[in-house]
């Protein structure tokens, strides 16, 4: 499944360790199941993992903002998740 | 927790002070709460490239109303050499850019050797316009030893649908001046000659962003940004130069480039969340165009795995870029050739492709504040280094970049 195809990377980040393999096929699995539930509106009460800081898009930002420093200082686009924007005259 | 809030306290009157609140805004007596986040990272190239040490700082503000003020500052020190622009050759050479002259080896690739300090701040503040919706207004402001920036944003959104979507729309607006410090160089001109001017440049970018959050289950959901980035003014780089060679491909001569003076470019970027039993899987994907004839494309996954109730967790991190190179983008120039109006030989307008394979480990700290560290290596490889030159057999024309990146962030 494409899902799958996109987490073959990390089981092989992770592979030798057993525990963890475990642990992402059932990952996998859950990830499958949560892509193809129903787009129906969701209540506010069902919101308990969306509610979650890493399950908001603007999670760790300042992270995400050295990352883009270091992008647009080395690679000719920028932007997307936010402004292309600039700012520095980057070596 | 108390202890917690007694660090809180105590950063929150450092932080204000720093800030200059005045006496008698006892922000503490507010009902309000103050996080804060911090970062101290760590880049070095290899070669001993640029390396840089930065220390990045945020506090956010807020209090039962979705209002919130975010103030972050962040310092950087910068050194080391960047390519100039300028090939290789396999006699020794003498290269004169605006960081002056440089002796360079025998098929080695010519430096430009720098320091650098950068200061950075900026604030933002989300207004509830009511209760669906939105307005988030910004500033930035960046100073380096010759670049200086300004620039403000503000960007509006709305919930819709018992909020399981939201879309928003946004601008921003920045004006940067250049000004090293012996002066722009002309356009074009022979480098070993030094040929600048002494008045800065200016350099104006206007951004727009269009966005659709969706909550797709209780467990996923999904964000989709349109943008579009417009660049006028002096877009060179002042620093870098090009080669021009003869028919053996000797170096004759060292220009210094020239774009164009304006740019125009879009996004389009989707990105997915998906929990799973508390680990959590973000993947995106960015593809860009614009007028330089530059295309690219970023995918970006990452996969956050909870390791137990004490907040421990991984996150392997894996990017892939590729980029088509800018239509003026050359590796160097036959003197043969006419000068072209636009040209560059900036390594970072090529054709290449990069990596990122990056690892994050989390814990929750003794106080109820939690703690990461993240290592990342970069690579980027190119896709054109070579030559048919008879004098340039055997030289990396273009070796790419690699780097690695460590910080340390806490959040309390």
């Amino acid at each position: 499944m494409k899902y799958n195809i996109l987490l073959l990377p990390v089981l092989l980040l992770l592979g030798g360790c057993a525990s963890l393999n475990e642990r992402i096929s059932q990952t996998a699995a859950d990830s499958v199941t949560a892509a193809t539930e129903t787009l129906t509106s969701v209540k506010p009460w069902q919101r308990g993992a969306l509610a979650q800081p890493e399950m908001q898009f603007g999670y760790l930002s300042l992270d995400a903002s050295i990352d883009d420093h270091i992008y647009f200082s080395k690679e000719a686009t920028s932007g997307g998740r936010s402004f292309a924007g600039g700012g520095c005259g980057c070596n | 927790m108390q202890l917690k809030t007694g660090i809180q306290r105590g950063v929150t009157l450092a932080v204000t002070a720093l800030l200059g609140v005045q006496a008698g805004q006892n922000v503490l007596a507010e009902e309000k709460q103050w996080d804060f986040d911090s970062v101290l990272f760590t880049y070095m190239e290899g070669d001993s490239r640029v390396s840089d040490v930065s220390l990045r700082l945020e506090a956010v503000r807020s209090g039962e109303t979705e209002e919130q003020l975010t103030l972050g500052l962040s310092v950087d020190a910068l050194s080391g050499a960047s390519p100039s622009g300028a090939i290789p050759t396999h006699t020794p050479q003498t290269v004169t850019t605006p960081s002056g002259n440089t002796n360079v080896y025998a098929a080695e690739l010519p430096l430009n050797s720098f320091t650098d300090r950068r200061i950075a701040g900026q604030a933002a503040y989300l207004f509830p316009l009511g209760d669906q919706n939105r307005l988030n207004t910004g500033f930035t402001l960046s100073q380096e030893d010759d670049y200086r920036h300004a620039g403000v944003n503000a960007s509006f959104s709305q919930d819709f649908f018992d909020r399981n979507t939201t879309i928003s729309a946004g601008f921003g607006l920045s004006a940067d001046s250049i000004d090293p410090v012996d002066g722009i160089p002309l356009a074009l001109s022979n480098s070993d000659l030094g040929s600048t001017t002494t008045s800065a440049e200016n350099k104006n970018v206007t951004d727009l962003l269009f966005g659709v959050t969706q909550i797709l289950s209780p467990r996923s959901l999904v964000q989709l940004n349109y943008g579009y980035s417009s660049a006028t003014g002096y877009l060179n780089d002042p620093y870098k130069i090009i080669s021009q060679v003869n028919s053996n491909g000797v170096v004759q001569s060292n220009l210094y480039e020239n774009r164009p003076d304006s740019r125009a470019g879009h996004n389009l970027y989707g990105a997915i969340k998906f929990d799973n039993q508390g680990d959590v899987t973000t993947f995106s994907y960015r593809y860009h165009s614009d007028d330089w004839d530059i295309s690219s494309s970023t995918f970006d996954l990452r996969h956050r795995l909870s390791l137990g109730e004490n907040g421990h967790y991984i996150e392997p991190h894996l990017r892939f870029y590729n980029q088509s190179a800018a239509d003026f983008y050359r590796l160097q120039l036959p003197d043969s050739e006419a000068v072209p109006t636009h040209i560059s030989a900036d390594y970072r307008l090529a054709k290449f492709s990069a990596i990122t394979l990056g690892f994050r480990y989390g814990i929750k700290g003794p106080w109820g504040n939690d703690w990461r560290i993240n290592l990342e290596y970069y690579q980027q490889n190119p896709s054109d280094n070579t030559s048919d030159y008879v004098d340039q057999a055997g030289l990396d024309l273009n070796p790419g970049v690699s780097a690695l990146i460590f910080s340390i962030g806490a959040r309390f």
